[in-house]
């Protein structure tokens, strides 16, 4: 590193990266915008002019691909997604060299890209790494460290020109020959293409990857045709079952559908839970059964609820059928009940993850959450949430919406069981931080729940009621006996990435593994 | 001691054990019996005595369901402790049996330098020749605090093609009168279908009607949905409210009977509102699923 200093939460973070000077963390929302947009290119189509191509080898020549660029991808197809793959082969097979990605999200299905980067095909990737990549970015794959972003603060970036793509490869669904494309339609759809919206605004240029090219005009635009410069048509951009892998199943643990009820139940008795409600729930077994419990409680008291914002599933679908919600704001589908109902009701909205969570435009939907359920890999004494790496300091994850989401809820609730085998999951200082504490409020266990003393409004709240409540230490004190003592994180003073927060702001550093 | 649900946790199962007492169960039964093979009865006793001695079972009564044959069944309660509350004694077909247990009992908390009386004992009745004497049963001792049955055995001694409902109104219904007779508390068996959660709120329901105060779950999923089914609606408390404070009126005054809406209430009944009131207000029910309104048959509770 250049050179380091503290930031507000006590953690160590480079004062200059890539030869770009970035501010230490200083709260929630202590740093605001500065500055302007940053601009993409003008493009033109003349009438005669024809987008299509055959082939992503031909797409890559047509936006003169060159070393050295940075190129994005969206995560909608999850482990399902063959277009990432496709694409960095055809750049590997053109011989360009140095490439720099900025996916959404990387997944087990993209193993591929780490010969790539051994071979110096790919130079660095900035984009949520979760699995294998980010295994080998923990042994020092990349030659300096990456960005690990929010998915708003990804939007963020590229926004503000931080983070600039030369070539956004999208895949669609759906796409006519000028471009207008979705994820909804076609027999590889998806969902709604929140990703994907950002780099189509500001990348130089965009191809649109699509296996399903139909007549002009698709009605459903998630992409307009006026961001397009090439359409790539494919045999198939991937898996569709793909969407419903990893953390989309709801729990059937005794233990963890008892940390879904409790937290339903601390939200009722915070006073939060009433008409007009909305909140956010994440895709892991916990949040999916909190949505389950979530609706059988309002359904019970005769609650409706104003919206819910997803990452959706189809538990959230149900509500919206069955009248507990009013609507849906929808930026990526968890499972096909969610794909088949942003395509069919109205009151199910496909919206942006730039609208979902960027803290720096004029109208972010998490910032109107009353409610959000999230995971963690870790909690320490602070609340400072980790998701991104294990007690043994492996980068495993990435953000996802966690820290848009506990920034903007005006109660985010995080659901973790006491212990993983015999691993605890509350400890004395989390190896990363991913989301600070001062925007994380009630943690919830099997064995008790805890409120984070700087709510004295939902402390307060909660006073008098059944619920186990304790403090956090307690909680530690309670997992250190039931799974006894960790080994602490065998780490290099080397960084590997950097945690941006929403903001723009370092909120910490993860190190090489030794 | 409410005595809603009761969690049957498998006495050779480490991790169930230790989980035991999160799930807000009245009662959690460390079972010794049917879920622990033979020869393993060692093993098993040595995890439950070391689970009640390291675990915080909550809010939870610990009870243990000994082995029926009198050797076996001693050395099952000498794993008990004084923070447990008793026993559960399956295949119970005499007030004998009850009188053995009660002498080891008396011994073990002689030793102990405990009240006496401290350890319950809840009889299960599981044949036909139980059955018949269920009444004599529930009545032998102050120990029993409820009595229940086990629908399978029971329905396999009676003769039944197999455990159906209307072939065992009798016999639920006999043990419902002996133990009310005896003031104690009649517990319905369990519920074996753990993935079907409406037939779970269903059957509950059912066993409310009967007059049962409790039933047992098999997986701890089960606890919460009991919990709501038995907890009393909104005019069930408030008609025990008239009848306490109406009680407590004419204690007050020195009255002997008890006047609710014209009408004589005996002290049966007066109890019975007591332990509706205690349940109304019963922690365990995490999330209350019950819906606000009740209608019109009384059956209106989710």
């Amino acid at each position: 590193m250049t050179g380091t200093t503290e930031n507000s939460i006590g953690r160590t973070v480079p004062t200059e990266v890539r030869g770009r000077s970035v501010s230490p963390y200083a709260g929630v929302f202590a740093t605001g915008p500065a500055g302007n947009k940053a601009t993409p290119p003008l493009g033109s189509h003349r009438p005669s002019d024809d987008k299509v191509v055959d082939s992503i080898a031909e797409a890559i020549k047509r936006v003169d691909l060159a070393d050295n660029m940075t190129v994005s991808f969206h995560h909608h197809l999850r482990n399902g997604d063959w277009v990432m793959n496709m694409v960095m082969e055809e750049i590997e097979k053109a011989g360009l060299k140095g490439m720099r990605l900025l996916p959404s999200a990387i997944f087990p299905c993209h193993e591929p890209m780490i010969a790539m980067a051994e071979k110096g095909v790919i130079d660095l990737i900035d984009g949520s790494l979760n699995g294998p990549l980010g295994r080998a970015a923990s042994s020092g794959l990349f030659p300096e460290p990456t960005f690990i972003r929010s998915h708003g603060g990804r939007t963020r970036a590229v926004e503000s020109g931080e983070a600039h793509i030369d070539v956004a490869f999208l895949a669609a669904s759906e796409c006519d020959p000028l471009g207008n494309a979705n994820g909804v339609n076609g027999p590889s759809a998806f969902g709604p293409m929140g990703f994907a919206w950002i780099d189509a605004q500001y990348a130089d240029r965009v191809v649109v990857v699509t296996d399903n090219l139909v007549p002009y005009p698709v009605t459903h635009m998630s992409i307009p045709s006026t961001h397009v410069d090439v359409v790539a048509v494919v045999p198939q951009i991937g898996d569709p079952e793909g969407i419903m892998s990893g953390t989309t199943r709801m729990t059937r643990s005794p233990s963890r559908l008892l940390i879904a009820r409790y937290a339903v139940a601390a939200l009722a008795d915070s006073g939060y839970l009433k008409d007009g409600f909305s909140f956010q729930a994440g895709a892991g077994g916990i949040s999916l059964a909190a949505v389950g419990y979530l609706h059988q409680y309002m359904k019970a008291k005769g609650i409706v609820g104003s919206f819910a914002m997803g990452g959706i599933t189809g538990v959230v679908v149900d509500m919206l059928r069955e009248g507990t919600l009013e609507a849906i704001l929808d930026a990526q589908a968890f499972d096909l009940a969610a794909v088949r109902s942003v395509s069919e009701d109205p009151a199910h909205v496909e919206v942006s993850h730039y609208m979902f969570g960027n803290p720096h435009n004029k109208g972010c939907v998490t910032h109107q959450q009353d409610a959000c359920f999230l995971g963690a890999t870790e909690v320490d004494l602070d609340f400072n949430v980790n998701v991104n790496t294990h007690s043994d300091g492996l980068l495993l994850h990435g953000i996802g919406g966690h820290s848009d989401a506990a920034a903007g809820s005006r109660v985010s609730l995080i659901v973790i069981p006491l212990l993983r085998g015999r691993i605890p999951v509350i400890v004395d200082d989390v190896v990363t931080v991913s989301t600070p504490g001062d925007s994380v409020d009630i943690v919830a266990t099997e064995r008790g729940i805890a409120i984070n003393p700087v709510r004295d409004d939902l402390v307060d709240a909660l006073k008098g009621s059944d619920l186990p409540i304790l403090d956090i230490g307690d909680l530690r004190k309670m997992a250190i006996e039931m799974g006894g003592g960790i080994d602490e994180p065998e780490l290099t003073d080397e960084p590997i990435a950097y945690v941006e927060y929403r903001d723009g702001t370092m909120l910490d550093t993860i190190y090489r593994v030794k | 001691m409410l005595m809603r649900s009761r969690l049957y946790v498998p006495g050779i199962q480490p991790k169930m054990l230790a989980a035991g007492g999160v799930y807000g169960a009245d009662i959690v039964v460390l079972d010794l019996e049917d879920s622990v093979p033979a020869d393993r009865k060692d093993e098993a006793r040595d995890l439950v005595s070391e689970s009640i001695r390291s675990m915080d079972f909550g809010r939870s009564a610990v009870f243990i369901r000994v082995n029926s044959d009198r050797e076996t069944a001693e050395l099952d309660m000498r794993v008990l402790t004084p923070a447990c509350a008793g026993i559960l004694f399956p295949k119970c077909e005499s007030v004998d049996q009850i009188r053995f247990i009660d002498t080891v009992f008396d011994r073990m908390e002689g030793e102990m330098g405990i009240d006496n009386g401290h350890f319950k004992i809840i009889p299960i009745i599981e044949s036909a020749l139980g059955l018949s004497k269920a009444g004599e049963i529930a009545l032998s001792e102050d120990r029993i605090v409820a009595i229940t049955l086990g629908v399978e055995d029971l329905s396999s001694d009676l003769g039944m093609i197999g455990p159906d409902e209307t072939a065992l109104l009798f016999a639920k219904s006999t043990i419902v009168a002996a133990a009310r007779a005896a003031g104690i508390e009649p517990l319905d068996s369990v519920f074996s279908r753990v993935d079907d959660a409406d037939g779970l709120i269903e059957a509950c329901r059912y066993s409310k009607s009967l007059g049962f105060s409790g039933r047992g779950a098999i997986h701890p999923n089960q606890v919460e949905t009991i919990h709501n089914a038995f907890a009393p609606d909104e005019r069930e408390v408030e008609r025990a409210r008239l009848i306490v404070e109406a009680a407590e009126a004419a204690e007050a005054k020195g009255i002997g009977a008890v006047k609710v809406d014209g009408a004589m209430v005996d002290p049966p009944v007066v109890k019975r509102a007591q332990r509706t009131i205690e349940a109304a207000s019963a922690p365990g029910s995490v999330l209350d699923l019950r819906k606000v309104e009740a209608d019109d048959t009384g059956e209106g509770e989710e």
